[in-house]
């Protein structure tokens, strides 16, 4: 059982997140860094790529996540209402977004194309219509903004 | 007296401490590996740079170092109503009868004394419209997040108490029976109304609109509303002229909508009657 676990954490990066912080969920829409300009993908001036998400009933805000190819992304996720599931099908990118907590985990994407993200905690009616599209591009697809800022559309 | 008994035959007692020696050693070294893996090397496996005393503090949720909130919020919110303790209790407080004396004097010449509007497509019905749906809309109005030329000036002269009192005296009020007369709305519109559409991702409207209000707390009742004065709203939100929707829940969906099927919902909450339960 332990040389499982071990194995599985080290070789397969198939751990739980070790990150814990909070945040007032009341208080959620007003909050500076989850504001509404501030989610989606961004790259920080230091090259790094953050990508910030808000699960609420019942939609992922933004419903379409672009993110490149064989670079670390850091998922920052949190909920205003209830438990909800983040996990991109496909990647070792997978945990709870707890209301009152920043859910933190950083992957590497090596294949390019289009990943499901499905909530998979039951969060309501709406559960089973809430996902989002994470876009894994490369090469001249994998663009950004002059503000550093990538976003993407599902089309209708 | 037992204790020659306790500790064995006095020959052995060296190699029993010896036993216990060793044993302690492997129990320590299990714990305090399992604690270096689990906090230090694992998080560390991820981080940019060498920090193990950051990586033990994000581990057990004391971070020494600020949430990286890059980029300022240049934006105002979509609604900067919060439902926190404070706000709720406020509105568990709120006086329905000093809240009558205002509607009186200032609402009830568009939106009517009980709540029924003198002219719905104008005006929405506010009888039975939930108190948390009224008082979002009022404090939207006040803070400009929700646009209008004739309500932001009447909801900027109340007071937010006097705002949680008009909304708790509107949803005392007994609500409209829905105008019309049964759906003529097509089988699809009512799926969408009902189950949503999951490969679109369009939760059903029931799930937040619905009687059992599942969903986000402003959340307001539609039906009772008329059809023409819910279609605008859904064409607001899709082009996002209206954008006090917190989490942009209803830009969202609507952007998702066609024109028919804007139309189609508005008909369907329009027209149709409220379930008797």
């Amino acid at each position: 059982m332990i040389a499982v676990i071990v194995v599985s954490s080290f070789a397969m990066a198939i751990h739980p997140p070790s990150h814990v912080e909070a945040i007032d969920p009341t208080t959620l829409n007003t909050n500076v860094e989850f504001a509404e300009c501030n989610l989606g993908t961004r790259v920080n001036p230091d090259g790094s790529v953050t990508v910030r998400i808000i699960a609420t009933q019942f939609e992922f805000l933004p419903r379409c996540i672009p993110v490149p190819k064989g670079q670390q992304v850091t998922f920052r996720v949190t909920s205003p209402d209830v438990i909800h599931g983040f996990f991109i099908a496909g990647s070792n990118a997978n945990t709870m977004v707890v209301p009152g907590y920043v859910a933190q985990l950083r992957t590497v994407f090596s294949t390019a194309g289009n990943y499901l993200m499905p909530c998979h905690e039951f969060c309501g009616l709406g559960h089973s219509e809430m996902w989002a599209l994470v876009k894994v591009l490369e090469g001249a697809q994998w663009k950004t903004d002059a503000s550093g800022k990538a976003s993407c559309e599902i089309p209708r | 007296m037992s204790t020659d008994q306790d500790k064995g035959p006095p020959d052995r007692r060296a190699e029993d401490r010896l036993w216990r020696f060793w044993v302690s050693i492997a129990a320590g070294t299990f714990v305090v590996a399992s604690l270096l893996v689990g906090l230090v090397v694992l998080p560390l496996r991820e981080e940019a740079r060498f920090d193990p005393w950051g990586a033990i503090c994000r581990a057990i949720g004391i971070r020494k170092d600020a949430p990286t909130a890059t980029g300022k919020s240049s934006d105002p919110p979509a609604s900067s109503v919060t439902w926190s303790e404070g706000t709720r209790l406020g509105l568990l407080a709120a006086n329905p009868a000093s809240g009558g004396t205002i509607v009186k004097d200032t609402c009830a010449a568009c939106h009517g004394e009980a709540g029924v509007s003198v002219d719905p497509q104008q005006f929405p019905n506010l009888a039975g419209q939930t108190q948390e749906a009224i008082f979002k809309q009022l404090r939207d109005f006040q803070t400009g997040a929700r646009t209008s030329d004739i309500m932001a000036p009447i909801a900027q002269a109340l007071t937010e108490a006097q705002t949680k009192d008009v909304a708790a005296y509107f949803a005392a009020q007994k609500p409209v029976e829905a105008v019309g007369s049964s759906p003529s709305v097509s089988a699809n519109i009512v799926e969408l109304a009902h189950i949503g559409a999951p490969a679109r991702g369009i939760p059903s409207c029931y799930s937040c609109h619905g009687q059992s209000r599942s969903g986000p707390e402003e959340a307001p009742v539609l039906f009772g509303q008329s059809a023409s004065y819910l279609e605008d709203q859904l064409k607001k939100f899709a082009s996002a002229e209206r954008r006090n929707d917190m989490f942009a829940r209803m830009r969202t969906i609507a952007k998702q909508l066609s024109p028919e099927e804007m139309h189609g919902m508005a008909m369907y909450y329009g027209n149709s009657r409220p379930a008797k339960p």
